[in-house]
């Protein structure tokens, strides 16, 4: 598994994800330091992929337990920070699924879940406006999206995340970058 | 792509990204994540533990059985201890001599030929793994591993097992202890605020059947200490088909005025979802002294 910690050296990590909360972190660590190290970053990588912000938190403790529970399997410990990424993805991408099927079924099962009522606020119009435009993307295309722009992830640091291949993940980013661009130009017609 | 749709998404997604902020998270999903890294701990030293103890009984049932051998057969030479060895060829023959001749068992034991004979004979004697493991063959396995093995059999036939065979428990008792039993550990944190007033705060951690990390319970009740009670209902019941995971429960912060000074003793009891959909509950208590 090509990882954020196993593909980059440690100092690029440092300075290329400086921005985003996510430092260096040495090769033995154990939960607790991973944890502290990356759970920020992924609290927020599964915000952009979910919306609400506890969703977010529950996505990446899942995705941490995942992690204790399969350690062994690992091949090394530097690949844990790729192996929570993936989980954070599968996890949100899970945890949309669930929530598009209760909505369709039991409305009264799950409550209604988004960003909070002054999230709006927060974030400046223009802001506002792509975000927008981009929660109406195919999930997938935003996933691919996120990690682009967000993670700062490459082609194929992106496909290993998706578990999907170069390919598929260039022809994501172009459609979305596509619909995205046709979103924006409605919304300011 | 271009490049300012690019900047702008960045931008977008950086702002977005930055509302969450440290304060924001909930602290005590850090505790529930070192917690389960501590009871999946435990869960392995519970089975080294099984193992050791199921090594342990093996052990006994072996120098129990050497023991009843030697008492039943104390003029048994030893030169009858080389022979298990060619007794693994001759387990089937041997079940169909029952009669036994001590005296000729010992002097034929020597001879692979005549060790089928002298095999059952030889039982009694002490004798490695290889030899009560191939004893051992004809009995139907299933009920050697899910029963303990029958008292009217001779005591040879279950010291033939492997220590850790025989000391498994029965299949059903295994498929269950796959799951970890649910359990909430509860802590009261409670403390004098202003005047008579109290401000406590309890926590479940552990496990419990729930589809998400904060979920898995159904409410709580508290004891003042006063006479008062208060119970507040988190969900309406358990579904049974959620699986059993690492949960972690806050009240939250909650304020309590007992009106007068005194030493109290606050009780919480956490109700929650154990695997296939029982309720189980949890309590904590916490001796508070209001002046």
């Amino acid at each position: 598994m090509t990882t954020l910690a196993s593909s980059i050296s440690p100092a690029v990590i440092g300075t290329r994800n400086a921005a985003q909360g996510v430092t260096h972190v040495p090769q033995d660590l154990d939960l607790a330091d991973l944890y502290a190290a990356h759970h920020l970053s992924m609290v927020r990588l599964a915000r952009l992929l979910v919306d609400d912000v506890a969703t977010a938190e529950d996505v990446v403790q899942d995705a941490f337990l995942g992690l204790h529970r399969n350690q062994h399997s690992l091949r090394d410990s530097g690949a844990a920070a790729g192996y929570i990424r993936r989980a954070v993805i599968n996890q949100a991408r899970s945890t949309l699924r669930r929530r598009r099927t209760a909505r369709a079924h039991l409305k009264v099962a799950e409550p209604e879940v988004g960003p909070a009522a002054d999230a709006d606020l927060i974030v400046s119009e223009e802001h506002r406006e792509v975000l927008q435009a981009l929660s109406r993307l195919p999930e997938r295309q935003r996933e691919v999206l996120v990690l682009r722009f967000w993670s700062d992830l490459s082609e194929a640091e992106i496909a290993t995340a998706m578990g999907v291949s170069k390919g598929t993940v260039k022809s994501q980013a172009s459609r979305a970058m596509k619909t995205l661009q046709k979103h924006l130009e409605a919304a300011r017609s | 792509m271009t490049d300012p749709l690019e900047r702008r998404l960045r931008d977008a997604m950086k702002a977005y990204a930055e509302t969450v902020t440290p304060e924001d998270i909930d602290r005590s999903r850090e505790q529930s994540v070192t917690n389960a890294g501590a009871s999946t701990g435990t869960a392995d030293s519970r089975w080294l533990w099984r193992l050791s103890i199921a090594g342990l009984a093996a052990a006994a049932i072996v120098i129990g059985g050497l023991g009843i051998g030697q008492l039943s057969e104390p003029s048994r030479s030893p030169q009858a201890d080389p022979v298990p060895e060619t007794s693994e060829t001759s387990t089937s023959t041997s079940r169909s001599t029952p009669e036994r001749t001590t005296s000729t068992s010992s002097t034929r034991s020597a001879a692979p030929e005549s060790s089928r004979t002298t095999a059952p004979k030889q039982q009694p004697s002490p004798t490695p793994k290889r030899t009560t493991a191939t004893t051992q063959r004809p009995v139907p396995e299933p009920s050697t591993r899910s029963t303990p093995p029958p008292p009217e059999r001779e005591p040879r036939s279950s010291q033939t097992e492997t220590p850790t065979e025989s000391a498994e428990p029965p299949p059903s008792v295994m498929t269950r202890s796959h799951q970890d039993p649910a359990r909430l550990q509860v802590n009261v944190d409670a403390r004098p605020a202003q005047g008579t007033q109290l401000s406590w705060r309890a926590t479940a951690t552990g496990t419990a059947s729930s589809d998400s990390p904060s979920g898995g319970v159904l409410g709580y009740t508290v004891d003042h200490g006063d006479g008062t009670t208060e119970s507040r209902q988190v969900r309406a019941g358990c579904d049974g088909a959620s699986p059993v995971r690492p949960v972690t429960f806050s009240t939250g912060d909650q304020q309590h005025d007992y009106g007068r000074s005194g030493t109290f003793q606050v009780r919480v009891q956490v109700q929650y979802c154990s695997d296939h959909g029982k309720t189980e509950s949890g309590a904590g208590t916490q001796t508070v002294q209001i002046p």
